[in-house]
Formats: structure tokens, sequence, C-alpha cells
């Protein structure tokens, strides 16, 4: 449904997208998720047609989007980070306007603006002008314009900044609802939100594509380290110790507290509780507690993003080396 | 490009701008009529149309100021972008709003010739195909409106920018009457033209290359000509500048001449300015 090849954006000497290729099937939530200036909204902006790419390609079902614009955009409803809302509007003219800019059938165009409006919990709002609303109902005036006239692909980007906890989990259960006829694309800095709502998560750091796959994927990934938290009876320092010379822990802490309990990671494919086991019982230290922590969406997203500017780091140094290798001879 | 419109003629009026528009060129037309037929007892109505360019200056920037910057601002330009609408629809649309609301005292101004034929005797030919060029006049204004409010996103600055260009337009008339008619004049005045386009398409394109060849392309054959037939030059800058003299066009209907030129040169002036805009909101999308 949505191709994208290679695509790219360059300002001036920074590279905003690199090179960023993936392709999202129909039905499904799609969770972009990055921290900021990641390249999230600029790649949905080129997705749209709201901006162009400096290289690569964007097809919506198989229409081109830079060659093609008008016929691909009729598939796409966009709603982005700042909502497109002219003020001096009532929310149905605004509509009104987007459903005739849509080429919606008339007849069927003020049942269709109603039904929105339900939907999205803005019909008191109806004859209210945009500027004397709300920042939440701003947003769902955004929404409402994204969602109207059924478009198969729907993108929101940060749908739901600026709304009360009430709102999110209607927003929420809104943005689910549709994922079951229309295929979602969410961009959101709230993990807890993207795991909540996505089938897949896509996440990109310094406009690469760093992971992609289910949330349940990502977190029971065999490449990524697991956690393990132990509880034992006697000295911290002791303990402490002993625990430091298991091999295969590292980023061993003391927790705080009154039982002495210590976190440490390891890599997935080599558990390091029997070694725990022989190690505590060889320094005679009785385990209380072993528990064998997955790893966060949180972490996981952290570290990936770790790791993508550190492998960028290290080429940019080797890059500089060369040069200043390169310069000497 | 139908939804665009309805909506950009509609916003007109749901703020003050459209009827602010309307005041002033009313009041000004009913103020210059009453000046130019009733103190002095004259019934050609054209008389005060032409003197009426003046006040173009001010509300052709007023009006056009936020066709495209306020957009701009309200990130509202975005959805333009999403919603399945071609760039040129979206000028377009925004365009023919324009110049709808510019008909209105347009139309108004057609019922002073009738009410000043209870009193004198009129030339409705006249009268009315200087309404006509006084109407076309308006819409080469807001097509360069429009395309300097693409230009930014401050409101402020696209109306100074109008207001600019409008006031050089204006005062051409009296420039080129001091301007040597020498082929030496020309030719350096000529070169600095090319220099001028060059630079424009080196901000434009950011290519140094792409700007010496434009330069060098109106560069050359001035070099040929300045050097096998300079006095060919002569006075040829005067006409070259004479030919921005927009304001300037209209005194040939005052003179009870209908030039149809003059209506293909406004024309002529808005199909160019609603191209540049097209190509500027179109290269704000590659920013």
């Amino acid at each position: 449904m949505i191709e994208v090849k290679g695509l790219v954006k360059q300002y001036g000497n920074h590279r905003a997208v690199d090179n960023l290729s993936f392709t999202i099937g129909e039905n499904i939530v799609f969770g972009f998720l990055g921290p900021n200036g990641a390249g999230k909204s600029t790649t949905m902006n080129m997705i749209t047609g709201c901006l162009s790419p400096t290289e690569g390609e964007v097809l919506i079902n198989g229409r081109s989007m830079f060659t093609e614009p008008e016929e691909a955009k009729k598939y796409i409803g966009y709603l982005p980070e700042i909502p497109p809302v002219y003020e001096d509007m009532t929310p149905f003219e605004y509509l009104r306007f987007v459903g005739e800019a849509k080429k919606m059938p008339k007849n069927s165009l003020k049942e269709k603006i109603e039904a929105v409006m339900e939907e999205t919990s803005i019909t008191a709002m109806r004859n209210r002008l945009i500027k004397n609303l709300s920042k939440g109902y701003r947003q769902r005036v955004g929404i409402a314009q994204a969602i109207l006239g059924e478009p198969p692909i729907i993108i929101l980007d940060e749908p739901t900044v600026g709304l009360d906890p009430g709102q999110i989990i209607e927003i929420r259960e809104l943005i689910k609802k549709l994922g079951k006829s229309h295929t979602v694309i969410l961009s959101s800095h709230i993990l807890s939100e993207i795991s909540a709502v996505c089938d897949h998560i896509m996440i990109i750091s310094q406009g690469k594509l760093v992971a992609m796959d289910t949330a349940e994927n990502l977190i029971g990934s065999k490449d990524h380290e697991k956690r393990i938290s132990i509880e034992v009876k006697g000295g911290r320092d002791k303990a402490f110790s002993a625990l430091s010379q298991v091999e295969g822990l590292y980023d061993l802490t003391a927790d705080e507290g009154e039982k002495t309990v210590f976190t440490a990671r390891f890599s997935s494919d080599n558990d390091p509780r029997e070694r725990i086991f022989y190690k505590c019982s060889e320094s005679d230290i009785p385990i209380i507690d072993m528990e064998i922590r997955k790893s966060s969406l949180e972490e996981i997203f952290l570290s990936l993003v770790a790791k993508n500017m550190d492998t960028q780091e290290s080429q940019l140094r080797e890059m500089a080396e060369r040069k200043k290798k390169e310069g000497e001879s | 490009m139908p939804a665009l419109y309805k909506k950009e003629l509609r916003l007109y009026f749901v703020t003050i701008t459209g009827y602010v528009f309307l005041a002033f060129m009313l009041l000004s037309t009913g103020i210059y009529s009453s000046i130019v037929n009733f103190v002095y007892y004259s019934p050609s109505f054209e008389f005060a149309v032409k003197n009426m360019s003046m006040v173009l200056l001010i509300a052709i920037p007023l009006l056009t100021m936020r066709v495209f910057a306020d957009e701009k601002k309200q990130r509202t330009e975005q959805l333009l972008f999403i919603l399945p609408i071609d760039l040129k629809g979206i000028v377009l649309g925004k365009y023919l709003a324009l110049i709808t609301v510019t008909l209105i005292p347009a139309i108004v101004m057609c019922f002073y010739p009738l009410i000043l034929s209870l009193y004198g005797v009129v030339n409705y030919k006249t009268a009315l195909s200087t309404i006509l060029a006084f109407y076309f006049l308006e819409c080469a204004l807001c097509s360069i409106g429009m395309f300097a409010s693409s230009l930014t996103e401050n409101q402020l600055i696209a109306a100074v920018i109008t207001f600019g260009a409008l006031l050089v337009c204006y005062m051409i008339p009296s420039v080129t009457a001091n301007i040597s008619p020498a082929y030496a004049f020309s030719f350096k005045a000529f070169s600095a033209v090319a220099v001028l386009i060059a630079l424009i398409v080196f901000f434009a394109s950011s290519s140094i290359p792409a700007a010496v060849i434009v330069g060098l392309i109106f560069e050359i054959p001035l070099l040929i000509i300045y050097f096998k037939n300079p006095t060919w030059l002569s006075g040829k800058f005067t006409t070259f500048v004479s030919c921005f003299a927009i304001f300037d066009k209209i005194s040939t209907f005052v003179n009870g001449v209908m030039d149809i030129t003059v209506y293909v040169y406004y024309i002529t002036v808005s199909a160019l300015f609603v191209c540049f805009t097209v190509q500027s909101v179109g290269r704000r999308r590659w920013k």
C-alpha cells in the first residue's frame, strides 16, 4: 500500500532523512518512533506530498506521490504536527471546505461531516469559530479533517499532543478502530502510546531506519540485551564483589533500599543464572530471588538510538582520520 | 479549485479585509468623482478613474498581503499541499477570489456614468472602456501582490514589498523623463540589468554556472550591438523602462482611444505573475 524507496532529504550539509526504504501493508497501525530531530515529521511530510524529497520515491497504492500527486493524495488523510485549521471558520465550515476539496459527493457530504464530527466528539463545537476552541478541540478538528472521506491511509503526526488523559484514551480507541479498516501511521514520542496502539513499530534515528518490527518481536528480539535482578542475603560489598566476577554480567548496580538487590545486564544469548548460582554458592551468599526482566520498549528504543549514534560517530571519526592521513601523505 | 475559490472568497468577508477594501475603494471613488465631476462640472468619469489608480497603491497591498503569507504563518499551507489540488489550482483559486473582490467596486463604478448622464453628456464608450482597463489594472496589480505574499510569511513585509513595487511602477513616467537617451548610458544601464538578472538566477538556483550563462545570454548580444551599431541603443533604455509603467497605460483610454493592446498588456502581466507565484509556492516544497 505504501512503498518508500531510497528517500533522502538534504538541507544544505544536513541530511534529515537518509536513504529510507520500507513498505507498509493494509489495515495495520504503524508506529513511527524516534527522538526529536530524527526525521519523523520530514518523512511524513514527504510521504504525504507536502515536501519534495532530494532523492527517492513514494508509491501510494502504486501511484507515485511525485509524478501523480493528485491521484496519490486521494488515498491519504494527514494530520500534521500542528493542526492546519483556519481560525476564522467553524469546524463545520472547515470540514465542508476539506470535503469539497477532496471532491466528495455533494449529496452525502453533510452526513459524512456529521458522522466524522460525532466520531471525534466535536459536534457540540460545530458552530464555534476555531480560534475560540481549546488546543484539544483544535486537535480533534485536525483529526476529523484527516479521516473525512474515509481515505484508506491515515497519517497522524503526534495526534494526542495537547489532549487531556480522557481525550487521549478516546483518540487511542479511535485510532485502534480506524486500524481495523485503514492503514494508520502514527508518530509519537510517547512510547507507551505506540506500544498500546501500534501493530508494527519503526524506529528511526538521525534520518536512518534503525529497526522495524512488531512490538513483541522488538521486545523479544535475541539481538537485545536483558536485565537480571538478584536478591541475596548478606553484606552488600561482599555480594557485589562476588557478582562482579560472574562472566557475561555487566552494568552491575546495587539497588537502594533495605534489601540487598542488584541489577545487571547480560546478552540474551548468554544466560548467566547458572554461573551466578555457583559463584554465590562458592562465596557463601544465599540467593533469595533471581528474576530475568525483558527490556522494555523504552530501553530498546534508547539502546537502538544510542547504537546508531555511536556507529555514525565512529564512521565520522574514521572519515576524519582518513582525510587527515590523506592530507599528511 | 472551486472549493478553494469559495473558501477564499468567504474568508474575505468573514474577516475585515474584504469590507475595508470595498469601503476604501468606494469612498475613494466617491471623493474623486465629487472633485472631478461635480466640483469641476465635468461629465467625464474617466478622469476620476484615472486619478483613482493612485488609491491602488494602498488598496492592493492591503488586499493581497495575507493571500499566501498568512497560510504559511498559520501552517494551513500544509493543508493545501495535502489536499488533492495541484499547485496551479491553489494559485488560481486564490487569484480568482482576489479578482472577484476587486470586481465589486468596478461594477459599482459602472453606475457613475449613468448618474452623471443626468447632469451632462456622457461618452459611455470611453467611460466604460476606462473602467474595464482600471479593472484589468487591478487584476495585474493583484497578481504582483499575490506573488509578493508568496515570498514571505509576514503579512506586513508582503504589503511593503507590494507597495514598493507598485510605487516604482507608479513613478516610472516621471523617472523616464530624466533618463539620458545617449547610447552609452543605455549600454551601461542594460548591462546593470543583465547583472541583476544573473544575481536573481543565482539566488533562485544557487548555481554560479547558471547565473553566468544567463548573464552572458543578455550581455553578449548587447556587446555585439554596442560595437556594431551603437546608435541603435539610443533611447532604448527609456523605452524599456516605460514597459513597466503599468499605471500610465490607462491614460490612453482617458484620451478617448480604446487601445486593445493595453488590455493584452494587463492580462500578460497578470499571467506572468500568476506563473511566478506557482513557481514560488512550488519552490517552498523543496525547502
